[in-house]
């Protein structure tokens, strides 16, 4: 009886929460969905958890080039990536590269 | 740019496919952006072509618009390939080798322009052919010829995208990949600033130049290494600018940066890139001979504060294992065929076309068999219940193999050589390290 419930807890209820949090953190996210759609759709995958594969299934998927955005490269090693494309390609001059070295490079 | 241009919403479905596809195949995808945001309007996208169905299944994925790649009309020969290539809007392109004439391409050439003219995205691999070599094949006047013929039909506005996929492991599966968008060229400013007339896609002098120019910009943006070695070497050095940078546990360095990083350092001029090749290739050698990493050469002189990152990885290992376990038991026979696929000793383009179609088919499969098999057992509730946790399983194997994987490895980088190898190889580090960022 109690392996059952382990059993149930496991392969069902926690890991049904688990995509239901999932889920409402990519409704509540979304930049393709209205703010009423999503307080719509909140509730609705909450009280009927089957309509977590309807959400899933008719979600505004994006083109990943889309969901960038400019936080997603502000990390030191990107930052010394982009810059030596910039020095290449001319947006930055030798003097903002040679501070940008001089701000990134520990060594 | 519009959400979902080239066709409308009927493509959401391929969009979904592709994203899922992308998110199975791949454990890692970075998508670096043009500065100046692709133009609204029609565009033709040009790109490398590495890895096959892979190379496809990347590029709508990352792009903002469904894409309506023009590819070669074998596909149309397989019978269900064939009806889903033309429900996604793709056009056919007719080669000599496959039997194909004038007469029929100019069915495609008609399709494009009338595609351009609605302001779709267009796309195309210019060199025609997959390659397994790191470097582009002779890029080919398909792409100019269509912009041209279209701009002399009266689309105007076209843009040109150079769109560069770069590979860790093309027929890897898990592996990890960058798709690095490059500068929007103008057609009509290439037109203006050419200051002739130009006659449409007959113009042969100005469909050459075109395609010339098409042909810089492609190579800037895509792997373009004479081979393996002096890619791995520029790799190296690349990972040695990176580490220098930020030696620290967390986060491990990304695929996409190594890539571009490296892609500069191979547009390095003359004999200094040559110097810094030989120094990549030999400091990598030495590093495999004996059996250590750059982080623990970089790290040994100024060791890193103690980073308990890896407590945190541990007990997400932990707490996710039965799920994961059940992962293993639902999906065991499709991870199994498709990681034998991907070591299949055929060429990797082939397996890259494979892996990916095989990936989906299999868990595709899979998926349903498993809610299937639950629903005669348990009842109709818990089909669904197994509809909706399928993924959740699998996401928890991969996402097991992959910590304990990555855990692995940081232990195992921390490896030092032994003290008789370490000035030498620090020597040879400082010296590849000082060239490197002095060419930057």
């Amino acid at each position: 009886m109690t392996l059952q419930i382990v059993e149930e807890w496991v392969l069902i209820f926690i890991p049904l929460f688990l995509v239901w949090a999932f889920v409402v953190v990519d409704i509540l996210r979304q930049t393709g969905l209205s703010t009423r759609a999503k307080w719509i759709w909140v509730p609705l995958v909450t009280v009927v958890w089957p309509l977590l594969i309807v959400y899933w299934l008719t979600r505004p998927v994006q083109g990943r080039a889309l969901s960038l955005s400019s936080a997603s490269r502000d990390y030191p090693q990107a930052r010394l990536v982009d810059g030596a494309l910039d020095h290449e390609s001319g947006r930055i001059d030798d003097e903002q590269m040679s501070a940008l070295e001089a701000s990134l490079h520990r060594r | 740019m519009a959400e979902e241009g080239g066709g409308g919403k009927k493509h959401g479905v391929f969009r979904r496919m592709a994203r899922g596809a992308a998110n199975l195949v791949y454990r890692e995808i970075d998508v670096r952006l043009p500065v100046e945001p692709v133009p609204d309007g029609p565009v033709m996208a040009v790109s490398n072509h590495f890895g096959g169905l892979s190379d496809g299944v990347l590029l709508v994925d990352a792009s903002p618009r469904m894409p309506r790649v023009v590819a070669r009309d074998v596909i149309w020969k397989v019978p269900i390939a064939g009806r889903l290539a033309t429900a996604a809007g793709m056009i056919p392109v007719h080669k000599a080798a496959d039997g194909g004439s004038r007469a029929s391409n100019d069915e495609m050439f008609a399709s494009a322009y009338s595609a351009l003219g609605d302001g779709d995205l267009v796309l195309i691999f210019p060199e025609g052919v997959t390659q397994d070599v790191p470097h582009m094949a002779e890029v080919r006047t398909g792409a100019a010829r269509i912009v041209l013929g279209a701009r002399a039909s009266g689309v105007e506005g076209i843009s040109i995208v150079p769109v560069g996929l770069h590979y860790e492991n093309k027929a890897g599966f898990r592996s990890r990949a960058l798709v690095n968008i490059g500068e929007a060229i103008s057609l009509d400013q290439w037109v203006a600033s050419r200051g002739e007339v130009v006659d449409g896609a007959d113009d042969r002098e100005a469909v050459r130049e075109l395609t010339e120019l098409v042909n810089v910009e492609l190579r800037h943006v895509a792997p373009d290494y004479p081979d393996w070695d002096q890619a791995h070497a520029l790799e190296t050095v690349s990972g040695v600018l990176l580490t220098d940078v930020d030696a620290s546990e967390k986060p491990p360095m990304r695929y996409g940066d190594q890539a571009l990083l490296a892609s500069r350092l191979n547009r390095v001029a003359g004999p200094d890139r040559e110097q810094l090749v030989d120094l990549g290739g030999t400091y990598r050698s030495r590093i495999e001979a004996a059996q250590t990493s750059d982080h623990a050469i970089a790290t040994a002189a100024a060791p890193q504060p103690r980073s308990w990152g890896w407590v945190r990885d541990v007990l997400l290992v932990l707490l996710m294992a039965p799920f994961a376990l059940f992962g293993l038991f639902a999906a065991a026979i499709p991870l199994l065929l498709v990681l034998i696929a991907s070591k299949l000793r055929i060429a990797p383009a082939v397996r890259a076309t494979i892996v990916p179609g095989l990936a989906v088919l299999l868990f595709g499969v899979e998926w349903v068999l498993v809610a299937i098999a639950v629903g005669r057992d348990l009842g109709g509730e818990a089909a669904v219940a197994a509809v909706a946790l399928f993924p959740f399983f699998v996401g928890a194997l991969f996402l097991e193999v992959e910590k304990v994987n990555l855990l692995w490895n940081q232990w195992r980088r921390r490896r030092r050589p032994s003290p008789d190898e370490l000035p030498e190889l620090q020597a040879l580090r400082s010296e590849l390290g000082e060239k490197a960022w002095a060419e930057l």
